[in-house]
């Protein structure tokens, strides 16, 4: 999907907000939470999650936990507190942008405002 | 109360993994778990609908060859993971208060080529100690203090980076030769100038600090994380 394309970049704000507002998630939950928020306009591929969630563990911002869950190991992730200061910023960071673009492409909402 | 998956259909979900040529155990717990609640989502609307169609349903967000395409991507990611890890801890040695260590130790090395008269046998006074003692890791220290033995029929992408750090020692056995080979190039042997000697100096405790860091620190971490994850979870 060409919408797809546009959120790939922001994967990881996504997975961070997700995770500061919920407390702790394993990887099918967070596709089928932003498929709900979103009532299906987003749909995150398997490829995309697991790779990025891997990344955010390696940078400190996620901590993970194996639970047995219905006869399988179940992998949950969570905000380590590096994480939870960098979703601040990142979510700072996100609505300047949608405030920029909203600028960019509305030019005259930024003359009525 | 919805209708869960029973252990056996989990044990399919793990075989269906190898017959997909994803073998390692870290990334298969997260397959099965994402298939298994794919499967349980689909009977909580559909409690008649076979196991086979439900999993059929559930491959088909992975797309083409999705299974394999996944394992290739979260290695790579893996990789890049240990590659961050490495390069942060080798940064710390470049900045203050470790980089006093880094400095002090440059500067030792830095005074003996000075006072040695031939930079080349220094070189190999300390290259052919490290060659040695890399075979000592090699077959001594690391598969008795740092290599994991999972029980035979589970691998994990950790452990084959584990393992792979074991491999990667041979470039210290090199060493020596390299300096049989660059010492001529560099005119190093009677070499009086200062900035050379520095530069060589500061390279060798890179180097010593990347050598801890990739032989020891990187495997504990590793280690570490191993045995916080998986090891209760491996039965």
């Amino acid at each position: 999907m060409q919408k797809n394309k546009l959120y790939k970049g922001s994967l990881s704000t996504i997975v961070l907000k997700l995770l500061n507002d919920k407390g702790k998630m394993y990887g099918y939950q967070i596709t089928r939470e932003v498929e709900k928020i979103t009532t299906g306009e987003m749909v995150i591929t398997e490829g995309a999650l697991y790779p990025t969630l891997h990344k955010l563990e390696a940078k400190g911002l996620l901590s993970v936990e194996i639970k047995k869950v219905n006869n399988r190991p179940r992998k949950y992730y969570f905000l380590t507190e590096n994480g939870k200061k960098e979703t601040v910023t990142l979510l700072n960071e996100m609505k300047v942008f949608i405030q920029n673009m909203d600028v960019l492409l509305n030019p005259k909402t930024a003359f009525d405002v | 109360m919805f209708k869960k998956l029973t252990e056996e259909q989990v044990r399919k979900l793990y075989a269906f993994c190898l017959k997909s040529e994803v073998y390692e155990y870290d990334l298969q717990i997260e397959i099965v778990d994402h298939l298994a609640s794919s499967i349980e989502e689909q009977w909580q609307n559909n409690p008649n609908l076979s196991f086979g169609w439900a999993l059929k349903n559930a491959l088909k967000k992975f797309g083409k060859n999705g299974l394999q395409k996944l394992e290739r991507k979260v290695k790579k990611q893996l990789q890049r993971n240990f590659r961050i890890i490495l390069w942060n801890y080798f940064f710390e040695f470049l900045k203050l208060p470790k980089i006093i260590l880094t400095g002090v130790f440059s500067l030792s090395l830095y005074t003996i080529f000075q006072l040695a008269p031939n930079n080349t046998t220094v070189l190999y006074f300390i290259t052919i100690p490290a060659a040695l003692f890399s075979f000592y890791y090699h077959y001594y220290i690391f598969p008795r203090k740092i290599a994991i033995h999972s029980d035979g029929n589970r691998t994990f992408i950790l452990l084959d980076y584990l393992n792979n750090v074991n491999k990667k020692i041979g470039f210290f056995v090199q060493l020596p030769y390299w300096v049989l080979l660059f010492s001529n190039e560099l005119s190093l042997r009677n070499s009086n100038i200062w900035w050379k000697e520095a530069l060589i100096s500061f390279l060798l405790a890179c180097l010593v600090v990347l050598f801890y860091g990739y032989f020891y620190y990187l495997p504990d971490k590793i280690r570490g994380y191993f045995f916080r994850n998986y090891l209760e979870n491996s039965n």
